[in-house]
């Protein structure tokens, strides 16, 4: 397999740490790029092929939903899988994210089982 | 008109059966009616028609037979219309046209052709009055047909034998071709009903159990509209009545907000179109659990609901939803864990508790109970107002509550902090009503009970400990005194250990009490104030750690207590400043005397801590202490040495002593 | 507890101010230890059952009971005799009653009937374990006292 990048989205530096972590005790090879808003974000995707987008809710600049509407409007990241990371756990949030266009969502804090859960799901 | 029309020719075809309800067995029976009333009336017609051709050429025998046989069939058209068994007009029709068929065969009509009408004969008579009474009739037919065309002198025309032959053989195939027809549709309506007490066995089974349900069962459609089909218990739990055809968003109008339901209308799209699998569906549900008010009140309940898409036959999608009230166990759970919550503060208070050395804990208990004696003088003393009761009040409470935070009885002194914090509040106000003070009194109540259990806590541990280690009583105040200074290092991040040298004589005689609290009052002190930070100190050539020095010893009739610290003396600067911020003396000019801003030092309200809060105390420190001294009329001196230290030396003479123990009315 | 508690209070008050027409001094509340002596000499026992268990009792001086007699019947008494009883167990009754309508329709709390307990230095047996009761003094006709006396155990958590 070869190696995938991963844009994660994150406005606090700790929590893009952390889903880093865990992403690699998973052994799975990847490299990854960050982004503290939605706009950064944007700019990160131009900037080389993205595999994967973790991606936070709650962030100034562009929030989660609206980084996510963009690039679904756009037809080269249609199919990008998305996977909404929230702490957020009401329902109602992950139906409006699911209904734009979200691939899947994870409730913080993340774990190993989580992650490998819905990446089962997804083929990247 | 032509519906009238119509509906009398149905009533007089079916003899006014038309109305009832139309099953398969009813069914059945109607087209026998139609049957034989059609034949009636055609036969009927046939027989008048024949009497009168009869009439007209003479044969008046003939014609009257015919005219009869007519009569008969009216007849039987009437008896059809009541109540009678079928079978009896059935006979009355098909008889005369037996016998009718019999004569024609007889008489063999033109060329022969008399012997055709017995052909139509099996299929009536059979269908009419069903298999065995057809059968009986039709084989009566043909024992006279066959006479009729076999035996050449019975009947009026005379048959050629192979005419005769193949006449009867047609007449039994007809009637044979009937019966196995008849037979197939008797066998196919057994079937058929068979099947259908089947089905309707079914449905019953399963209108049982939906009836029976307490769960509600129902399917929407991509308008939301409720299908007929659905449980009982759905118009419960829901609180309304005849749903069908409702849309079940409206029904929670009451219980979503309007953004809410727009996300809930993505939901049921996303449900439709299996856009997710079904754990996924579930796990974003947003009537996982949900709090419901119907639309036409009634009681809030917390209601669950699942969704899942379900694809009929007809290629129509719906969605397949149940219901469920789930408030009680929702209840329930909160009561739980609100229980759960409260054992676990429980168990804190415990583990608090038992981390108090039990003499130390029990002398805890005998000060709170000599607090709250005092509290209780204070309120039955009627000539009091209300506001210097709470303020009385209010030093005893803090007098507890301070023992109770250096013992590190978190739990207790968070609840005495907070009647503390009610008691301030009342003793500005000048005019405080029954109702705060009989608050305050309910409050002292409960934490006396706290205060009760930990005695009951205590009498059992001490029970065992009756005898063996009973503590000294200057072991005790050691004890104490070292809980004190621990804590106020560590809450501090300062270093500071006790040295003593005690006369057990002194505190025998002594009031154990006033001297514990004084000692307290005066060890905190000097932690706080009088001992410096490691740096400050190690800076100054001192070691880190502080040393403070306990004496106790008697000097004649006195008790003499001295308290040294090696700190850094009165910091006469911060105390001059302090008592020229609360006014007690003028900003200007001359540096006051040592020994004036020494008095201030004991007033009450003052400190020089600048924020009271659980530890530092609210400024009533010294000023405590010079009461309690007072009390039992002693006198304090204290010296001090910047840099160097202080020294307080207490007198106490002894022979008016309270003796520890006793408790004020 | 204290929701328990003022609802009597208050129908002291207003009973005692209707019924025997004499404003009640509402005083400061203290404590008394279960087990000490006092020195009543008539105590009347309102039961409380529900989700809170305990006692209210009220306790007057000879007295005292004698002088409200007077008020309500006119007749006068020198002791403490049947119809004395009577005359306040008459009052008691009514505070009962009228602090049930308020008490059982607010909160689960059965009431019961009084019982009239007289006699110099009698004891009352407070149906709870903890050992302070909480006594609510009443000034009345300028010298008497009379006391309401309150030991109610939440089973709820008041």
């Amino acid at each position: 397999m070869s190696t995938k990048t991963v844009l994660v989205v994150d406005d606090s530096r700790i929590m893009r740490n952390i889903v880093k972590n865990t992403f690699t005790s998973m052994n799975i090879p990847c490299e990854f790029v960050e982004a503290g808003n939605g706009k950064e974000a944007l700019l990160q995707l131009e900037k080389q092929t993205v595999h994967l987008v973790l991606l936070d809710w709650n962030m100034p600049e562009l929030s989660g939903l609206e980084f996510l509407k963009k690039i679904r409007a756009m037809d080269k990241y249609k199919a990008l899988p998305v996977i909404m990371v929230t702490s957020e756990a009401a329902r109602y949030n992950v139906i409006e994210a699911l209904k734009n266009g979200a691939t899947d969502y994870i409730i913080k804090p993340v774990n190993e089982k989580n992650f490998r859960e819905k990446l089962s799901k997804i083929t990247i | 008109m032509f519906e009238s029309i119509k509906k009398f020719f149905m009533n007089v075809m079916t003899s006014g059966r038309s109305d009832e309800t139309a099953d398969e067995a009813r069914l059945d029976s109607i087209v026998r009616y139609i049957l034989l009333n059609s034949l009636i009336f055609i036969g009927g017609a046939f027989l008048f028609g024949f009497a009168f051709q009869n009439l007209a050429s003479g044969e008046m025998a003939q014609s009257l037979v015919d005219f009869g046989m007519g009569m008969m069939a009216v007849l039987a058209f009437f008896v059809l219309r009541t109540n009678v068994p079928f079978t009896a007009s059935g006979l009355l029709t098909v008889v005369p046209f037996m016998i009718l068929c019999a004569f024609f065969a007889w008489s063999g009509g033109a060329q022969g052709s008399g012997v055709l009408w017995s052909y139509s004969f099996p299929m009536m008579a059979i269908f009419l009055l069903g298999m065995r009474n057809g059968t009986v009739l039709s084989l009566l037919l043909f024992v006279i047909f066959s006479l009729a065309v076999f035996i050449p002198g019975f009947s009026a025309r005379t048959y050629p034998l192979l005419f005769a032959f193949r006449a009867s053989g047609v007449y039994i195939l007809v009637l044979a071709c009937t019966l196995v027809y008849e037979q197939t549709k008797v066998a196919k309506d057994r079937w058929v009903s068979k099947l259908t007490r089947q089905l309707k066995a079914e449905r019953d089974e399963i209108a049982a159990m939906k009836d029976n349900l307490n769960v509600g069962l129902f399917l929407i459609n991509t308008a939301y509209e409720i299908q007929p089909q659905y449980s009982h218990a759905l118009e419960k739990i829901l609180d309304e009545t005849d749903l069908q055809g409702h849309n079940f968003l409206d029904l929670l109008a009451n219980s979503i907000q309007q953004k809410e339901r727009e996300t809930l209308m993505d939901y049921f799209t996303m449900v439709f179109n299996r856009s997710y699998d079904a754990q996924m569906l579930e796990d974003i549900n947003p009537l996982h659990q949900f709090t419901y008010l119907s639309v036409s009140g009634g009681e809030q309940k917390t209601l669950r609901c699942t969704f899942a898409p379900i694809t009929r036959d007809s290629g129509e999608v719906f969605v397949l939803g149940t219901v469920s009230d789930q408030t009680f166990e929702v209840a329930l759970q909160k009561q739980l864990s609100e229980e759960e919550g409260k054992r676990n503060e429980e168990m804190r208070a415990l583990f608090e508790v038992i981390h108090v050395e039990p003499r130390v804990l029990h002398d805890f208990i005998e000060d709170a109970e000599y607090e709250f004696d005092r509290i209780n003088a204070i309120l039955k003393d009627n000539d009091r107002s209300a506001q210097s009761v709470m303020v009385d009040i209010y030093q005893s409470v803090h007098a507890i509550k301070s023992n109770a935070v250096i013992l590190g009885l978190d739990s207790f002194s968070t609840k005495l902090h907070a009647l503390e914090d009610e008691i301030k509040t009342l003793r500005e106000k000048a005019d405080i009503s029954f109702e705060e003070v009989l608050h305050i009194t309910v409050e002292l109540d409960k934490l006396m009970r706290i205060k009760d259990s930990f005695k009951d806590l205590i009498d059992k541990i001490l029970s065992f400990n009756v005898g063996e280690n009973r503590m000294k009583e200057e072991q005790v105040l050691v004890q104490t005194l070292e809980r004190v200074i621990e804590k106020a290092s560590s809450d501090l991040g300062k270093k500071a250990a006790l040295t003593v040298k005690i006369d057990p004589l002194a505190i025998e005689h002594g009031p154990r009490r006033v001297i514990k609290e004084i000692l307290m009052q005066l060890v905190r002190n000097a932690v706080y104030h009088g001992i410096e930070y490691p740096e400050g100190r190690l800076s100054v050539g001192k070691n880190e750690e502080g040393k403070i020095r306990l004496n106790i010893e008697l000097q004649g009739a006195k008790i003499v207590i001295s308290l040294t610290d090696d700190g850094r003396g009165l910091d006469f600067k911060a105390i001059r400043a302090k008592a020229v911020e609360m006014r007690l003396i003028a900003a200007s000019g001359e540096l006051e005397d040592k020994n004036a801003l020494t008095q201030i030092l004991f007033m009450p309200g003052f400190s020089t801590a600048t924020e009271a809060d659980m530890y530092a105390g609210r400024g009533i420190g010294l000023n405590l202490v010079r009461e309690r001294i007072k009390e039992v009329r002693g006198s304090i001196k204290l010296q001090t040495e910047e840099g160097k230290g202080t020294l307080f030396k207490i007198y106490i003479p002894v022979e008016i002593s309270i003796s520890s123990g006793s408790q004020t009315a | 507890m204290e929701k328990y508690i003022q609802p009597f209070v208050d129908v002291c008050q207003n009973v005692f101010r209707d019924f025997i027409g004499s404003e009640l001094i509402t005083e400061r509340p203290y404590f008394v230890d279960k087990n000490d002596p006092h020195d009543w000499d008539v105590s009347a026992v309102i039961g409380l059952t529900g989700e809170a268990r305990g006692a209210v009792v009220i306790s007057m001086k000879e007295t005292l009971a004698l002088k409200l007699t007077g008020k309500l019947t006119g007749s006068t008494h020198t002791s403490l005799d049947d119809e004395v009883v009577d005359a306040i167990g008459e009052i008691i009754n009514i505070i009962a009653g009228n602090a049930k309508r308020g008490l059982e329709e607010s909160f689960r709390l059965v009431i019961s009937l009084p019982t009239i307990i007289r006699g110099k230095g009698h004891t009352i047996m407070w149906p709870n374990e903890q050992a302070r009761i909480i006594c609510i003094p009443f000034k009345i006709f300028d010298n008497e006292t009379f006391c309401l006396s309150v030991a109610i155990d939440a089973s709820s958590g008041a």
